[in-house]
């Protein structure tokens, strides 16, 4: 990839053009003051709205203009980026470690190089139809993972990507094994106040015998028993006294892929835009999993365990100008299913369906000083049985109001619901807009869930006698919040 | 919880009366109303200049009628072929010269917009260019400003006019510091 960029560039590199290096970036940082001591986000995550539900996040990337675009003209150009990222801000993750941060991109682009209006990129390809604000989410997004080389022709009415790549780098990084893959994005203005879009991409993990990084699956496993982290016990009471005969793993190959689509529409009336995502994605299988029996380590292979998750995501996002100039809304509604094909016996994030609607209005009191008020409710409900506990003394409660000690289901329901409210005053220097950028926000913010501490916690939840901090019942979850977020 | 009482909404009137009584600068103005010939384009992919977005015009146009100056916009149909000509900013400002139609000073103001990357969910555009402001009869010795500017826009549909909208504020701010300075000596 290095030697590839580094031609591309040794190619483009002639006429003197000075160099032009910029940085560019983000952040989201601040203070949040947590009534309840917890960990100062206001519910689980941004199916409530990203609002006060994310934590302190920063990106920065070097944007280098090896030879600068010239306006009015079909010249070569070619740029490199260099991104890192991460949510080590003071000591929030990681202990403050530089490690918490992640070089996420690094590609380097050429532009109008044998095709006009095409511009090639090689190194990281990641690339997206739009996005989804209020909750942070890009269903329509194609190559996050896949480092390759593609190329984009774009003209006024249309844009064209086709990119080829590995995904292996990203998927398994600590077991790295090549996933090829090819995609396509497409998008179409076919109306001032219409566009369409659409594409996928295909991952394939080859066979690779001998490769202990490559998809196999370990036979003889049953799946009830690994999913309980029993599958090496099972398999040994099942053979006492054969060890040495603990199967092999057989080779296979691996694959996955997503869809996406997408469908804009605005610029008439009050509507700003509005954006409609939806994907369907296989998710790529696992390659391996750990169980320790009798002292010692066992790696199984699981391809076939984890083959049959997929994921479906339904998004929209309207904006809207109500007032022009003293009031603005924006909203949002998401619709999630995951399913997994092998497991119908244990609740999961993969197996469960999930749907929100989150609504922000922004009055305008002066150019820079707003007032936003958003409000979320959502429904998150367990495919396979009880996944969430409703009460601090529900820990032996399970279906029915039974203890059930060797079963798969954790808490005494199987759906959450939340409801989320956030207001406040918002310093926006740069003028009006929703998502107007920076922002200085001063928001107060409150939850209920009928989940028992439905916030990311360290509170005590055993029920042991023994316990010496007690236990709370708690729906309510109130939040204090300083913080700021910027593109830069 | 107690409720809302007339102290609360007072302190609240005053929280937002100091809001509103903020001090503003008054801008500084011309020692009498003079006619200001203003061009504006803006540069892109494409193969000619376009007109400003709206946006960015008006908030010249407000910049130079609050120092008493007299904007005078030429159309984008008078500009678009010789600005498209003429690229560089010596051969503009001397080309408005040319062609001011009787006013005493001309402002030039030449914008360009590229795409540069998505990040975070926006895509990033860089706007950069020059504001000019001179007296007609000496298009060699105007003031000039730039302007470098990143912009994230929300939309892959939105192009140059609303990076260049995005950035409305940036301009204005150096059109405003660039008048002022002209006006200080000049005015």
């Amino acid at each position: 990839m290095l030697l590839s960029s580094l031609l591309l560039s040794a190619v483009l590199t002639g006429p003197a053009h000075a160099g032009r290096a910029q940085v560019t970036g983000y952040l989201r940082a601040g203070a949040r003051p947590d009534f309840q001591g917890a960990g100062a986000t206001l519910g689980y995550w941004n199916l409530y709205g990203r609002l006060m539900n994310e934590g302190p996040y920063a990106m920065i990337e070097l944007d280098y203009d090896i030879i600068e675009r010239e306006p009015m003209s079909k010249e070569p150009w070619t740029d490199l980026h260099f991104r890192v990222e991460g949510g080590a801000i003071s000591r929030a993750s990681s202990d403050g470690s530089l490690g918490g941060f992640l070089t996420s991109q690094l590609y380097v682009r050429g532009g109008n190089v044998l095709l006009p209006d095409v511009t090639w990129q090689v190194g990281t390809l990641d690339r997206f139809l739009g996005d989804l604000g209020l909750y942070d989410m890009r269903p329509a997004q194609i190559f996050f993972e896949t480092v390759g080389a593609s190329a984009l022709w774009e003209r006024p009415r249309f844009e064209w990507l086709v990119g080829f790549g590995d995904s292996g780098f990203f998927v398994n990084p600590q077991a790295y094994s090549t996933i090829l893959t090819p995609g396509t994005l497409f998008r179409v203005k076919v109306l001032d106040q219409l566009e369409v879009g659409g594409g996928g991409m295909y991952r394939y993990e080859p066979e690779g015998q001998g490769n202990v990084n490559a998809p196999h699956q370990t036979p003889g496993l049953d799946y009830e028993s690994w999913i309980r982290g029993e599958a090496v016990q099972t398999w040994m009471q099942q053979n006492p006294n054969r060890a040495i005969d603990f199967p092999n793993p057989e080779s296979t190959d691996a694959k996955s892929g997503k869809l996406v689509g997408y469908l804009g529409t605005g610029g008439y009336g009050p509507v700003i835009w509005n954006n409609l995502f939806v994907s369907w994605e296989k998710v790529h299988p696992q390659t391996t999993s750990t169980e320790w029996y009798e002292g010692s380590e066992y790696t199984l292979y699981v391809h076939d365990f984890t083959d049959q998750r997929t994921v479906f995501l339904v998004g929209d996002e309207l904006q809207l100008r109500v007032i022009p100039g003293r009031f603005d809304i924006a909203w949002g509604g998401l619709y999630g299913r995951h399913k997994d094909g092998d497991n119908a016996i244990a609740p999961t994030d993969h197996a469960r369906t999930y749907m929100s609607t989150v609504w922000r209005g922004q009055v305008y009191i002066t150019d820079t000083v707003h007032w936003l008020t958003e409000t979320s409710i959502a429904k998150e409900v367990s495919e396979n049985g009880n996944m969430y506990r409703e009460h601090y003394d529900s820990l032996f409660a399970n279906t029915g109001g039974r203890p059930d000690t060797r079963g798969l289901e954790n808490g005494d329901t199987d759906t959450r619901y939340t409801w989320q409210g956030k207001a406040g005053v918002v310093l926006n220097p740069l003028g009006k807009g929703i998502y107007s950028r920076p922002s200085l926000r001063f928001l107060y913010g409150a939850q209920y869930s009928n989940q028992n501490n439905a916030f990311g916690n360290s509170f005590v939840e055993t029920i042991d006698q023994y316990n010496a901090f007690g236990n709370v019942e708690r729906h309510w979850h109130h939040v204090l919040s300083l913080e700021t977020e910027a593109w830069f | 919880m107690r409720g809302w009482t007339r102290r609360d909404a007072l302190w609240g009137g005053v929280a937002l009366a100091t809001v509103g009584c903020m001090p503003k600068t008054p801008p500084l103005t011309a020692s009498s109303p003079m006619k200001v010939v203003l061009a504006g384009v803006l540069a892109g992919k494409k193969a000619k200049v376009r007109a400003l977005p709206e946006g960015v015009q008006r908030r010249l146009e407000k910049a130079l009628s609050a120092r008493k100056l007299t904007p005078s916009v030429l159309a984008m149909d008078a500009l678009k072929e010789p600005l498209s000509k003429r690229r560089e900013t010596p051969q503009r400002l001397a080309w408005l010269a040319d062609n001011a139609g009787g006013a005493e000073a001309m402002m030039l103001v030449e914008l360009e917009a590229f795409y540069d990357t998505q990040i975070q969910g926006r895509m990033r555009w860089t706007v950069r260019g020059t504001v000019s402001i001179g007296e007609v009869g000496a298009p060699g010795a105007a003031l000039q400003r730039s302007v470098d500017t990143a912009v994230f826009l929300q939309f892959l549909h939105q192009a140059e006019a609303e990076a260049a909208t995005e950035a409305a504020t940036t301009i204005e701010r150096a059109a405003n510091r660039l008048l002022d300075d002209w006006l200080r000596v000049d005015g």
